[in-house]
């Protein structure tokens, strides 16, 4: 395995723990709580983050996907505070964490042919045209992204820090 | 090839998406904490400059950042809501852009023989092996929290999505 292919699942290991260390403490009904408005909440977030999974995957397959933003947890959704939109904590933080082993598997057994596979959804493909470019975003910077929403949701509501 | 997509055009997207999430913030909201220990703006910018600090020293590269800033930003660091505690948004910007600019002709050198390489800061090699898994961490996953924070310190204050 490369050593670039290497660095993509280190870190991508470290957000499986930290992405469960996140929610670990919350009771399934704080999961949809908004402390501010239009603030981004745990439910929504791993709903979204698990849509992005078999995205993911194929990605590195060089599969076509659906566009990620029409899903229902999607880019275009907004965050509600009705707790019962979403699926329940176990099974959340469960299809997060098989998505996730899911993921590092196809990675391992693509090796680096990974890099030239072409993004296939067309909007897409002028930022990123392919896995090369989208794999780090999508697994590192997207997923960040929303922890580092969670921490500071955990924070605005005096949650310790994870 | 891979470095350029797995450490390059990340950092870069990071650092555009910041740049959006920071523009309008005004000098007086910068170090705004709309509740107790969030972390503001001026401290996640700070505390960006000195990641870049741990980044240039595990690369080779040369950058060291300002005097007294490893102690106002570091990780054992903790924000407060006094304005006169920080260095001024622009500065904090401007310091950003010159420690980029300084690691990304060293990070250019990087093969992957030098990814492999053991990562040389020894209090931070048992979480990151090598210098690619470090590099890797730092520009896409450290930098992205980050800016997830701000963008949710945006809404806890009321200002619009970006993201």
């Amino acid at each position: 395995m490369s050593s670039a292919i290497e660095g993509l699942l280190f870190s991508w290991n470290k957000n499986l723990a930290y992405g469960q260390n996140l929610v670990a403490d919350l009771k399934d009904d704080q999961l949809a709580k908004q402390p501010g408005p239009g603030m981004n909440h745990p439910a929504w977030v791993l709903s979204h983050l698990n849509a992005y999974l078999p995205v993911i995957e194929k990605v590195i397959k060089g599969e076509p996907f659906d566009d990620p933003k029409d899903h229902p947890f999607g880019m275009q959704s907004k965050p509600l505070d009705k707790r019962s939109v979403y699926s329940p904590k176990d099974e959340l933080v469960g299809e997060f964490v098989e998505g996730h082993e899911k993921v590092a598997k196809a990675l391992q057994e693509a090796g680096d042919a990974v890099w030239a596979k072409p993004i296939t959804l067309e909007r897409w493909v002028k930022v990123m045209p392919t896995a090369a470019v989208a794999l780090p975003y999508l697994m590192l910077v997207h997923e960040n992204t929303h922890f580092g929403q969670l921490s500071a949701w955990r924070r605005v509501q005096g949650l310790p820090s994870v | 090839m891979p470095i350029d997509s797995t450490v390059k055009h990340s950092l870069k997207f990071n650092v555009g998406f910041l740049k959006q999430l920071l523009a309008g913030i005004e000098e007086d909201q910068m170090t705004h904490q709309p509740c107790p220990g969030m972390n503001h703006p001026a401290w996640i910018v700070g505390h960006l400059v000195v990641t870049m600090g741990g980044a240039a020293k595990i690369a080779g590269a040369g950058y060291v950042p300002p005097e007294g800033w490893p102690a106002l930003f570091g990780k054992q660091s903790t924000p407060v809501g006094e304005a006169g505690a920080y260095p001024a948004k622009q500065a904090l910007l401007d310091e950003l852009d010159k420690s980029i600019e300084a690691l990304m002709p060293v990070v250019d050198q990087l093969d992957a023989d030098a990814l492999a390489a053991e990562n040389p800061i020894e209090g931070f090699r048992d979480r990151m092996p090598t210098v690619g898994d470090a590099l890797t961490f730092i520009f896409n996953s450290h930098l992205g929290l980050h800016c997830g924070q701000l963008s949710a310190w945006r809404r806890a204050i009321g200002l619009p999505p970006l993201f």
